[in-house]
């Protein structure tokens, strides 16, 4: 049992101190993953404030430390200026630690859609080294107008995607179940 | 009985200076009655840290000089509670060191004098690597 889960087990049994440190977590990934997905694709924050249509100093704040104000609408222009989507979704407590260990390059910066290799499948026979400087995956770079073009003409369309309700994901069960599980 | 095995394990190490065997950013937020959630979220930065390294925490590391740095946790009132640390001083890869605690208004640093006790206590722990230990905050 790593030190970590043991004083989490601890620390979580108080109700406000468990969403404090999950909120936290998040606020420090997303800000992470902002920061690290914009440098990945060689943006400065100006560019990415032109891509999504705001100031630079409204990319500064997002990165800044402690910065918890999101907003899903703003998250989204983010996700598409990366070439990314965007996951939200409620989790149990559990998912903590993974979710810490997952602090990583390759997590905190994912493959655009162009060189996905789900999407593009010519690209796997292509091993890309996302972390070699120069890779093919890092020569692909953001055209600021294009980008800028193609988000003025297109609508969004993820306001018309609708959540799937199959299964039981969307209802984790409470802490307080999960912490009633037989050992 | 079932083991659920989780794959965090920490990879790099945070270490606090210990000053009469006692953790001093512990006693600093003690002494300046930081409440009990904003150490969580530091807590929670140095967790992040342990598992991922600082290029995880970037966006919370401020470079105050000198071969410090400050972790900004929770701002209260535009102040954050900005702990100083160096990186290493033994293995400047894998660890930091936490060696004083340190307000940052306004871009400044409160007490004035934090980056230099940083600094002294740095001088001590190089010539005595007993002065510090690997322990949560919270």
């Amino acid at each position: 049992m790593n030190q970590l889960l043991e004083r989490l087990r601890k620390t979580f049994e108080d109700e406000d101190a468990r969403y404090v440190y999950a909120d936290s977590t998040v606020n420090a990934f997303i800000a992470a993953q902002i920061k690290a997905l914009r440098e990945d694709r060689e943006l400065s924050q100006e560019e990415l404030a032109i891509l999504i249509g705001t100031k630079q100093s409204g990319i500064s704040r997002l990165e800044k430390a402690d910065y918890s104000s999101w907003k899903i609408g703003t998250l989204r222009k983010l996700a598409r200026a990366f070439g990314v989507r965007l996951k939200i979704s409620f989790e149990e407590f559990g998912t903590l630690l993974p979710d810490i260990s997952g602090f990583s390059q390759k997590k905190l910066a994912p493959r655009r859609f162009s060189v996905d290799p789900v999407f593009h499948p010519e690209l796997s026979a292509t091993r890309i080294d996302r972390k070699r400087p120069g890779s093919e995956y890092k020569s692909v770079r953001v055209d600021v107008e294009e980008r800028k073009k193609i988000l003025s003409e297109r609508p969004t369309v993820f306001d018309e995607m609708k959540q799937s309700t199959s299964g039981g994901a969307l209802t984790p069960p409470s802490y307080e179940q999960q912490i009633q599980l037989p050992a | 009985m079932g083991v659920i095995s989780f794959p965090y394990k920490p990879i790099y190490r945070a270490y606090f200076y210990l000053e009469a065997g006692q953790n001093v950013i512990q006693e600093w937020m003690n002494e300046e009655a930081i409440p009990y959630p904003d150490q969580l979220v530091l807590q929670n930065l140095i967790d992040i840290y342990e598992a991922a390294g600082l290029g995880a925490i970037s966006t919370y590391v401020v470079d105050v000089g000198e071969g410090l740095c400050g972790l900004l946790a929770k701002r209260r009132d535009g102040v954050y509670p900005c702990p100083l640390f160096c990186c290493g001083p033994f293995d400047d890869e894998g660890e930091i060191t936490f060696l004083a605690g340190a307000f940052r208004p306004h871009k400044m640093l409160r007490p004035r004098y934090a980056p230099g006790l940083a600094q002294d206590r740095l001088e001590i722990l190089l010539k005595d690597p007993t002065r510090r230990w690997h322990e949560s905050i919270t």
